[in-house]
Order: structure tokens, then C-alpha cells, then sequence
């Protein structure tokens, strides 16, 4: 239990370090900034679920750019398992670039699979969720930015919400599952 | 001591970029001779290693030293020098971390997997070469 403890906080305080060292932005900016991103494609798509998606795609557009950055600047090592890779999400990256940090829990028995629990979720500050939306998973970039990100360390992960306080859910949560480690791709013509 | 090439390779293998300084003779397609020996030797070391570690960082031959970073995301960087010089792993992290990150992951028009040709990037990484006093001593 004690390494355990030594582990974590290992994360915490990494992830203290790399918040006071970047750049902040104003947060009312970024959360109406990131608002009128989600009202506009609810405008031109006028569907939820395709919505859904494309929230998902740029965030992984994101997250395929944004894990270099992570990793030049986070200091943090390769992770040894899965387990230290959800950690590192949670702790670290969630507190470098949104300023909190998530719970994992519910690991499943084969360890590929956990949930993130977001206490706080700035995306979704000052928002509401009309009855017409209920399906919409408002913050549903971050999912995608935890996709891309993986799979540019080699990790193909699906990433979706599955509970969200704006739909009137208990705690906001992301299920994170581990599909597959992917190999450095072979050069053309190497036998 | 000097530098003599510098390669930048994307995860997927894709030569992003590549320069070459103080040289005579150069061929053709560089860069596939050395991505395909990079990966050989990286299996070569994977598979004879002990502990099951890659662990590759340079090799040394008569003419040069070949230098090799290479960052979680799988993006490699390859620097041939002069025999002599001593490990430039920090000077790679460095062009890396301060100038692919900076100039290129976070350039909105750069498209992954191309070349990289943004005017800031090349200049930025020139300069910052150009400035290692391992550069040019000695020429």
C-alpha cells in the first residue's frame, strides 16, 4: 500500500510542476471559446450523434499534436504498463493542460480497460444542456485528445464518455480501453 | 569536429526533414539507407540485449559518428559528426523538444507525415545548429 502511495504521488507532483510551468490563459476565454465551437457544429450539423463525432475527431487531431508537447515538456519517463499510463492522464496531463486531475478507477480484471472520474471539468463550466440535447456528449474533444495521444505512443485506445453531469449523471467519466500495442511499421522492401 | 547530416524521421518513417554540411560526396537516397539501417539495428539490439531493452544511441565508424534521439512518439532524429565528438543526445533533445515541437507540431498548417518545410522551422534549426560549438571548430 505504501508504494502504492509513493507511486501516486509521484504523478501528483509531477503533475504540480508541469502546471506551473506553462502558460496560462484566461479561463473564461477558453471555456466560451471551446462553447461556441460545439454551438456552431450543433448549428451546421444539426444532429447530435454526428456532433458526437466530430467533437471526437478534432479532439484527436489534437491530441495526435499535443503529446509531443506533453512529452517535451512533462519530464515524465516511458510508462511500464497501462496501469502508469492511466495515472500519468490523470494526474499529470489533465493538470498540465485543463489544471485538474481525475480519479481511475474501475479497472477491469485483465487491467486494459479503466475510468477516468473528472471532479471538475472546465470545458463544461457556465453550461446547460437543453432537453433536445441530451444526448450530446458536450466534452466529447477530450475524449478524442486521449485517443490521439496514445496511439501516438503506440497505444490504440478507444476513449468515450459514458457519463456526463451535464446529462444529469452522478460524476462526469471517461472509459478508457486498451485495444492494442502497436509495432514500429516496417520500412517498404525490408524483409 | 564537426557536424556533417542531420535526418528527422516521423514514427512512420517518413524523412521530414534532411540537411547535410561539410561534405564532399553525398548519394542518393540518404535516407532510406539509414532508416533501414536504424531499424535492423534497433531489432538487432532489441533481440541481443539481455534485458530485453533497446537502448541504441550511437555507432562510430572511421569517417563519423552517427547519433541517434529518439522520443516516446517514435519520432527520430540522426546526426552524423565527426568521429570524435562527444554524445549529442541533449543537443537532438534539444532541437526536438524547443524547435519540432514548437515550430512544426504546433504549426496549424503543417500536415503530419510531410516534409517539413515551414520557413520558421528550417530557420529556427539552422541557426540553432549553426550555433553548436561543435558545429564548424576546426573547418
Amino acid at each position: 500500500f505504501f508504494f502504492v502511495l509513493m507511486a501516486q504521488s509521484k504523478h501528483a507532483r509531477a503533475g504540480e510542476l508541469a502546471w506551473n510551468k506553462v502558460e496560462k490563459i484566461n479561463a473564461e476565454l477558453f471555456t466560451l471559446t471551446y462553447g461556441s465551437i460545439v454551438t456552431q457544429l450543433l448549428r451546421d450539423f444539426e444532429d447530435v450523434e454526428e456532433v458526437n463525432k466530430r467533437l471526437e475527431k478534432m479532439g484527436y487531431n489534437i491530441g495526435c499534436r499535443l503529446v509531443d508537447d506533453f512529452v517535451a515538456k512533462s519530464a515524465t519517463g516511458r510508462c511500464a504498463d497501462f496501469k502508469e499510463t492511466a495515472e500519468v492522464i490523470a494526474k499529470v496531463a489533465l493538470k498540465m493542460y485543463l489544471g485538474v486531475t481525475a480519479q481511475v478507477v474501475n479497472w477491469s480484471t485483465d487491467l486494459l480497460e479503466c475510468s477516468l472520474i473528472l471532479d471538475e471539468n472546465p470545458l463544461a463550466d457556465f453550461v446547460e444542456l437543453p432537453d433536445q440535447y441530451r444526448g450530446l456528449f458536450y466534452s466529447n474533444a477530450l475524449a478524442g485528445v486521449i485517443r490521439g495521444a496514445l496511439e501516438m505512443l503506440q497505444m490504440k485506445v478507444e476513449a468515450r464518455f459514458v457519463k456526463d453531469v451535464l446529462r444529469g449523471d452522478d460524476t462526469t467519466e471517461i472509459r478508457v480501453s486498451l485495444k492494442e500495442i502497436m509495432q514500429d511499421e516496417i520500412p517498404p522492401g525490408y524483409e | 569536429l564537426q557536424i556533417y547530416n542531420l535526418f528527422m524521421f516521423d514514427r512512420h518513417g517518413t524523412c521530414l526533414y534532411k540537411e547535410s554540411w561539410h561534405r564532399s560526396s553525398a548519394s542518393n537516397d540518404e535516407e532510406k539507407l539509414i532508416y533501414g539501417m536504424l531499424f535492423s539495428l534497433k531489432q538487432f539490439c532489441l533481440r541481443m540485449s539481455p534485458k530485453h531493452q533497446e537502448g541504441f544511441n550511437s555507432f562510430k565508424t572511421s569517417a563519423y559518428k552517427l547519433h541517434l534521439f529518439e522520443s516516446p512518439t517514435g519520432v527520430k532524429l540522426i546526426m552524423m559528426t565527426d568521429p570524435a565528438v562527444d554524445d549529442m543526445r541533449e543537443v537532438l533533445r534539444h532541437i526536438y523538444a524547443n524547435i519540432y515541437v514548437e515550430f512544426l507540431v504546433k504549426n496549424a498548417l503543417y500536415k503530419q507525415r510531410s516534409p517539413a518545410t515551414c520557413e520558421l522551422f528550417v530557420s529556427s534549426l539552422q541557426k540553432w545548429i549553426r550555433g553548436q560549438p561543435t558545429f564548424a571548430s576546426g573547418a
